[in-house]
Order: structure tokens, then C-alpha cells, then sequence
């Protein structure tokens, strides 16, 4: 196997940053991982997103299923849907009823059109003649929330506090050994077991060879392969003294963390000498802002570490998407706006201002504001904003301290409301705000 | 043994020199020694008692049927309310026809929700409150009566188990509300969130503390925690178990003093005390002006009260968030209870209205003992972890 000169002189680079940095990843794998060779059929393409390679279709656009699709192959998502979280949307005053959106409406199944199955790619047949692609027997859609190739809006990563991520990204599966796996933590995407444990490298071992011996296996406890288990790609076993063999990674040594209790967890994470082995990097934030520890978790903020909230709606509600009304939001608000451009301030991008990456970016909303963006050339008067994943963000004019939570779950019973935007993750970004303490 | 006689000996003389100043030497070793180990001594006697929150309820008289503290009944729900407003079938079905809601909520003059814009809805239906006079609690205001001051409104007061007269408007709020009573969907509900959720995880650690018994000094610490609850086969929770500050939530990390008297530990007034906590699964910050504790120290924890002002506005998203939000579950009706509030405030009366802008609360607390640990470093973290401080967050 070729000598991963490149990638090893990587990793020692940030091998040696880290004794300063520990924020920052030990692989940064920059979304140039292998991926696993599988057939696809023609009008499925490759897309690159921020959080890696995702399937899209034809034009780019990313690819979605949904977790709601029940096993028997019926799918949940239907135009007689208009439901979200299995409650029944709570429809708005004001609002009239008649044709509301519905899930076809925001979701889009993917047409076949002349293709055959092949691999994991399947037709499922919607209605008489309206043939969809289906990936591993997941019937696939693309998203009115994503405007663009590269986004991946329609997915609630990075998360949102306690809303069920019903769509799920279509990513490109990777060439991982079996017994490695990508577990997204937050805004970041880790190495982890098979088991869910997350993986870490140490700054002390030298390359394809672990230093860790005695007391430091207590606490670092080598991801060991089987002995069947065989190197792929970058991904090679190193024997230990005890000839066990231990998996390494573009020649740094993993470990599972003994203070990782359950799926996702990176306690290890910032301890002395060691990295979450992170495969895609939390997208680059804009540099104003921080993350904010609070006693409901991580927290993106603004430079003064105001909480930044964003307001999000079931998905089939004619509420927080390009063109929707914005009545919803008025419901916090006793139906003033007035009321609630009082109450929730938006966050103005400064003039000349760009967007980090297609996950952090900025919007056109209408002025006087609301949570729904203007359609991207209009005419009417408009405010620059930040957004995550399209979503304009907020803060909250009540909250008088940094790293308040007083806007959190503001809203109505049934969905639309206002969330936190949650940073776990956000500092395994080798160049995203570090936490900071909220005074 | 020291020979103090021989003096006039030139060699005893030095000798007995010597003799004085081995003596003088000894006293002073004596006597420091002593001092060192009557402060060691001391301070060996002061111990640290860490105690994690494991309960929270409505402070009050709450009785099995409610009868006795509540004569005319426990309070209407929204659906009640909503239909004794729009009192014909037509006038209900043309409200949910125009504002397509079934939750009722919609019943402001131009469609407002009766939750977030509940001054702009009258309940038509009585809320009830309270009769009872009894609650544990603190003298907020200073009174025994409660008449007006220049900084309160006039109100009835209670009074606690040693005949003090305590300030609880909270508690006619809610004495007669299902929800906020025991087994209630909201008391029920926070019952549960406790240990299910984290932004509930508070800490008291009381440090110097001389004598469990009596202490008229004792430095606090009160923050927020990272490490779960481990319920024990008893219905409660184990104690002694390891909690780490949560470091990172600085805010929230607050010191006041206090004392023990008879085995009740009692902080010093706090001008402003910040917690989190949850209702219903929502969360949110409880805030408190003239905060207080005071906790009856037991072998395993404490019980006792936390009390305090506590702003209408603040408190209203709170529990419109929370128990208003759900208000369909939780049998309330949202306009009813905040009016309510607005009636009972007592306490930061502003000058130009005369109107109050605070109410009085008292909130019934628990605690069991915990190891409270201080991550100073990233190694104690490790350490911490290592020790099986508990599940993580």
C-alpha cells in the first residue's frame, strides 16, 4: 500500500497545532474520503455537501427519505398528508384552510423516467405509472427547501433541540472497513464502532503505532479489529504489544473513550492529548459568532453571546419556506407583527457580508420582517440576514445575558415554533467558535 | 526537664541559657503547634454538604379533594371557558371555522391567542382560589399584614408551621388549579422531568459548615449540574452520588451565604437568583428577585422551600410555554391563570401605576446529597469521568 505521505504530514501538522488547539480535529478528512463503489442509475448523480457526498438527482439536488415510511412500503408522504410528528397540524388563525400545502407539495419524488433498477436503487411505483427511485427500499425526494445543488436544508442538521428529523439526508455511503461506521454528532460527522462508540485518536502515538499502554488503556481503549477483520483503503491494522491488532486510520491509531456512555457521546472530546476522529467538520459558522454552554446544551450566539433561534415549522405547514405565509409567526406575538419584530430580532448580516458555505448563509427577508425569506430575486423590500440551512436567524429581545434560553420553545402546541440552534458538535470544527463559558 | 534553679553556674549558666531558650523555643513550637492544629483541627470540623434538586411543587395547603382550601371548586378548563364565551353551537363552530383551531385558543377580539396575548381575553367562567392560610414560605415584604407599602401591593398573608406570617400570592394563583396540584398534569409532569431532563439538574453546596446544627455562617454555592439522577428502589433517588458543576453555564453558577439554625440551612436574600427548568417538556428560565432557601437538612438531603419575586412578564413566557402551551392536557385555561397572576401581585409595585409587577412564590423543593465536583481543569473532567461521576449529558 502506498505511503499516505500527504495525509500523514496532515495529521502531524495538526498533530502538533492540537497541543495548542485541542478543538481541532486530528483526520479533518475534507470530504475527500473514499466512497464505495456501487451503481447508481444515470439521473442519480454525486453531490458534495458541507456534510459530505450525498446523492442528488439530475440537477444537483439533494436527495431525502422519510423516517415515516412504514416498512410495508406505503409511503407516509402522500398529498392527502398534512401532518408532521404524527399530530395533526394545528391549522392558522386567519389562515384559510381550503388546499393547504401537503407533503408532495414541499417534497418531490423523484421521477425514474427511463431508468432500471440497479443495486440498491429500486422502483417504487407511487400510482398507475408514477414511478419513483427508491434507495435500499426507501422511496427518495428532493426538497422545496433547497434551492440550490450542495444544500441539504430540509434536513435538521445540524440539530434542533428535541424536533424529530423526519428527512433524512441521502448520503453516499463511504468505504469503510465493517467494522467502522459515520455517526453525526450535531453539525459534525465522526468515526465511530460498529457499536455507535465514537473514535478518537491521541497526540502521543506516533504514526501507525500506539503509545498507549497500562493506565492510558483504562481511560483510551484501543478499537481493536478481528481476526478476520482486513486493512482497506487508508484504513489499516497496527499489532500492539499484546499482538492485538488495533484499527489506524491514515496512520493514526483509534480508540473508544471509557467516559462515552451512550450513542454520540465525544466526552472525550478537549480532554488532554486526544481528538474526536472526525471525518466532516462542523460547517464554518460566520465569524461573529460563538457557541454558548447552557444547561439545555450548546448553543450557537451571536458576538455578544446572544442565543441564536431560528423559527421551524412542521414540514408540510405553510409557514417557514420561500413563498409561505407568515402568519404562523404571529401567533407568538398575539397576531402583531408589530408585536413580534419587537420581540425577535434578526440577525443583519453587515454590509459585504458572504456566506461560509452553503450551510451558513444569507437571506432576503421581507421588511417589515418575518421568519420566511423572500424568494430569492425579489423586488420588495428586504433585509439581509444570517441563516442556517435557509432558516433566518434570530434573537430574542428578553434575553439580557449570554446564553439564555428564554426563547426556547416558544410557539404553538402543534409544531411551528421557535428553537435554539443547538451547537453540539459545532467545536469539533478545526476552524469554528470554541465553546465559551456563558457570563 | 528543664532546669530553671541553677543560674548562677557560669557553665550552668549557659547551660541553663540553653535550658531557657530550648524552653522558649519548645513554647513557641508548643504554641504553634497548637495553633496549627486547632485551625487544622478547626477546619478538619468544617465539612462541605452538596445536594442535588430531586423534587419541585407548588408550595401551599393541597388536600386529597381539594374541599377544605378550596370551597368553591377547582378551576374551569379552556374548553369550558371557550364555550361558556361563544355560548351557542353556531357562534363555537363559526370561531373554529374562521381560526380553524381546535385547541380553542383563538379568542382575542381580532384572533388572538388567549396564551401569548392573554390580556387581550376575560375568562367568563370565575377562577377559583384559595382559602386556606397556612404556607411555608418567607416574610418577603416585611409585613405582618400585608398592607400596602411603597414598594408592595396590599395582600393576604399566610402563615408557616412557627406562626410567621409569610408572602405566597403564587399559591392563590394556582392552590386551586388541577394541573399544579399533586398527581396534576403539570405537577406530574415536572415530577418526571427532574431526572429526565437535564436543564433541571441544580446543585446547592454549602461550604464551612461547622455544625449541621448551628452555624451563623456558611459560604454557598448554587449551579447547575451535569451528571443524571439514579433512582433508587425506594421512589426516590440515590444519594451521595458524584455531580459535576456544569462550568461551561458560568452564568448560572451563583454564590450567596447563609446560616443553619436548628438544622435548617437558610441562604442570605438573593437580588437575583437564575435557574432553568422545564414543564411539559418545554423549557425555559425561572428567575427570581429576593430569592431564598431554606432547607430542613436531613441524614440523606433536604426538603424545604425556595421563595421569591418573580416578574409578571418573565413568569408569564414561562408558563405560557409550558403549562399554557399545553393547556388542553393541563386543564387550564391560559387567561385565567394570568389574570390571576396580575390580581395577586405583591411585590415591586411600580411608582407611576401603582400596579404591582411581581408576584410572591414559594416553590415546596427536595434535595438528596451529592459529591459536588468542580471541574477546574480538563483533567478533573477525565478524572471526574473516570470515577463514574455518572452518566453523561
Amino acid at each position: 500500500m502506498k505511503f499516505p505521505v500527504r495525509a500523514f504530514l496532515g495529521a502531524a501538522v495538526v498533530g502538533a497545532a492540537t497541543a495548542l488547539l485541542t478543538l481541532q480535529p486530528a483526520l479533518a478528512a475534507d470530504g475527500k474520503l473514499a466512497l464505495k463503489e456501487e451503481p447508481r442509475p444515470s439521473n442519480i448523480r454525486l453531490q458534495e455537501t458541507e456534510m459530505g457526498v450525498v446523492y442528488a438527482d439530475s440537477r444537483g439536488m439533494t436527495l431525502y427519505t422519510d423516517r415515516n415510511d412504514p416498512k410495508d412500503f406505503v409511503p407516509a408522504c402522500t398529498e392527502k398528508s398534512n401532518e408532521s410528528r404524527g399530530e395533526a397540524t394545528e391549522p392558522h388563525p386567519d389562515h384559510p384552510v381550503a388546499n393547504p400545502p401537503n407533503c408532495l407539495t414541499k417534497h418531490l419524488p423523484v421521477d425514474v423516467g427511463d431508468g432500471k433498477p440497479v443495486g440498491a436503487w429500486t422502483v417504487f411505483e407511487r400510482s398507475p405509472g408514477v414511478k419513483q427511485w427508491a434507495y435500499r427500499g426507501h422511496p427518495v425526494y428532493t426538497s422545496v427547501k433547497d434551492i440550490a445543488p450542495g444544500q441539504s436544508w430540509n434536513s435538521l442538521e445540524p440539530g434542533l433541540r428535541q424536533y424529530r428529523k423526519r428527512w433524512l439526508t441521502v448520503f453516499a455511503p463511504l468505504d469503510l472497513p465493517p467494522d467502522i461506521i459515520l455517526q453525526t454528532v450535531g453539525a459534525a460527522r465522526v468515526f465511530a464502532t460498529y457499536s455507535n462508540h465514537t473514535l478518537y485518536t491521541l497526540t502521543q502515538d506516533r504514526p501507525g503505532k500506539s503509545t498507549c499502554e497500562d493506565a492510558c488503556v483504562k481511560k483510551w481503549q484501543p478499537f481493536l479489529g478481528g481476526e478476520m477483520s482486513q486493512p482497506r483503503g487508508e484504513w489499516t491494522l497496527a499489532t500492539r504489544a499484546d499482538k492485538t491488532r488495533q484499527w489506524v486510520f491514515r496512520g493514526k491509531p483509534l480508540y473508544t473513550f471509557a467516559g462515552d456512555r451512550k450513542n454520540g457521546d465525544v466526552k472525550g472530546n478537549n480532554l488532554p492529548g486526544s481528538q474526536v476522529a472526525v471525518a466532516y467538520a462542523a460547517p464554518t459558522p460566520p465569524s461573529f459568532m460563538t457557541i454558548q454552554t447552557t444547561p439545555a446544551g450548546d448553543l450557537y450566539a451571536d458576538d455578544k453571546g446572544k442565543t441564536l433561534y431560528a423559527f421551524i415549522c412542521p414540514s408540510e405547514s405553510d409557514c417557514d419556506d420561500v413563498t409561505d405565509k407568515s402568519h404562523w409567526w404571529f401567533v407568538d406575538c398575539g397576531n402583531s407583527p408589530e408585536k413580534c419584530t419587537r420581540q425577535w430580532l434578526p440577525v443583519l448580516a453587515a454590509p459585504g457580508a458572504k456566506a461560509t458555505g452553503n450551510t451558513w448563509t444569507i437571506v432576503n427577508m421581507p421588511r417589515p420582517w418575518s421568519p420566511v425569506r423572500a424568494a430569492e430575486n425579489s423586488a420588495e423590500p428586504s433585509v439581509r440576514v444570517w441563516a442556517q440551512n435557509g432558516r433566518p436567524l434570530f434573537t430574542y429581545v428578553y434575553e439580557d445575558r449570554p446564553g439564555m434560553i428564554d426563547g426556547m420553545d416558544t410557539g404553538t402546541f402543534t409544531g411551528p415554533r421557535w428553537f435554539g440552534v443547538m451547537a453540539t458538535g459545532g467545536n469539533l470544527n478545526a476552524k469554528g467558535p470554541t465553546t465559551q463559558a456563558a457570563r | 526537664m528543664i532546669n530553671v534553679t541553677a543560674r548562677t553556674s557560669p557553665r550552668g549558666a549557659t547551660e541553663d541559657r540553653g535550658g531557657i531558650s530550648r524552653f522558649v523555643k519548645a513554647l513557641r513550637i508548643g504554641v504553634c503547634a497548637a495553633a496549627v492544629l486547632a485551625f487544622v483541627g478547626g477546619r478538619a470540623h468544617a465539612e462541605t454538604i452538596g445536594l442535588v434538586m430531586t423534587s419541585w411543587h407548588v408550595e401551599g395547603v393541597f388536600t386529597k379533594d381539594g374541599k377544605s382550601e378550596c370551597p368553591d371548586g377547582l378551576n374551569p378548563t379552556l374548553e369550558e371557558n371557550f364555550k361558556a364565551q361563544f355560548k351557542t353551537k353556531e357562534e363555537q363552530d363559526a370561531i373554529i371555522k374562521k381560526y380553524g383551531s381546535t385547541q380553542w385558543h383563538y379568542r382575542g377580539p381580532n384572533g388572538e391567542s388567549d396564551n401569548n396575548s392573554p390580556e387581550t381575553v376575560f375568562d367568563p367562567l370565575p377562577h377559583p382560589e384559595p382559602h386556606a392560610t397556612a404556607s411555608d414560605g418567607f416574610n418577603l415584604d416585611g409585613t405582618q399584614d400585608g398592607r400596602a407599602t411603597d414598594k408592595t401591593c396590599k395582600h393576604d398573608k399566610f402563615v408557616n408551621a412557627s406562626g410567621e406570617a409569610v408572602d405566597n400570592q403564587f399559591y392563590r394563583v394556582t392552590g386551586c388549579v388541577k394541573s399544579f396540584r399533586p398527581q396534576g398534569t403539570f405537577d406530574g409532569f415536572i415530577t418526571n422531568e427532574i431526572p429526565a431532563l437535564m436543564v433541571n439538574r441544580w446543585l446547592i453546596e454549602i461550604k464551612g459548615v461547622d455544625d449541621r446544627m448551628n452555624d451563623d455562617h456558611v459560604d454557598v454555592m448554587i449551579a447547575h449540574g451535569l451528571d443524571e439522577l439514579v433512582a433508587d428502589g425506594n421512589n426516590g433517588f440515590v444519594a451521595g452520588r458524584s455531580q459535576r458543576v456544569d462550568e461551561g453555564s458560568a452564568s448560572f453558577i451563583q454564590h450567596t451565604t447563609g446560616r443553619i439554625v436548628n438544622g435548617v440551612f437558610m441562604t442570605d436574600s438573593m437580588p437575583e437568583f437564575r435557574m432553568t427548568g422545564s414543564g411539559l417538556v418545554e423549557v425555559g428560565e425561572r428567575r427570581f428577585k429576593d430569592a431564598r432557601f431554606k432547607l430542613k437538612l436531613t441524614p440523606n438531603g433536604a426538603t424545604g422551600v425556595l421563595a421569591g419575586y418573580g416578574d409578571i412578564p418573565r413568569l408569564w413566557r414561562f408558563y405560557a410555554k409550558t403549562i399554557g402551551l399545553h393547556a388542553i392536557a393541563s386543564t387550564v385555561s391560559p387567561p385565567s391563570l394570568y389574570h390571576s397572576i396580575v390580581r395577586n401581585a405583591d411585590g415591586y409595585k411600580d411608582p407611576a401605576t401603582g400596579q404591582c409587577t411581581a408576584i410572591s412564590q414559594v416553590y415546596a423543593v427536595g434535595f438528596v446529597n451529592a459529591n459536588i465536583v468542580r471541574q477546574s481543569s480538563s483533567t478533573d473532567v477525565a478524572a471526574a469521568i473516570s470515577k463514574g461521576a455518572g452518566a453523561v449529558r
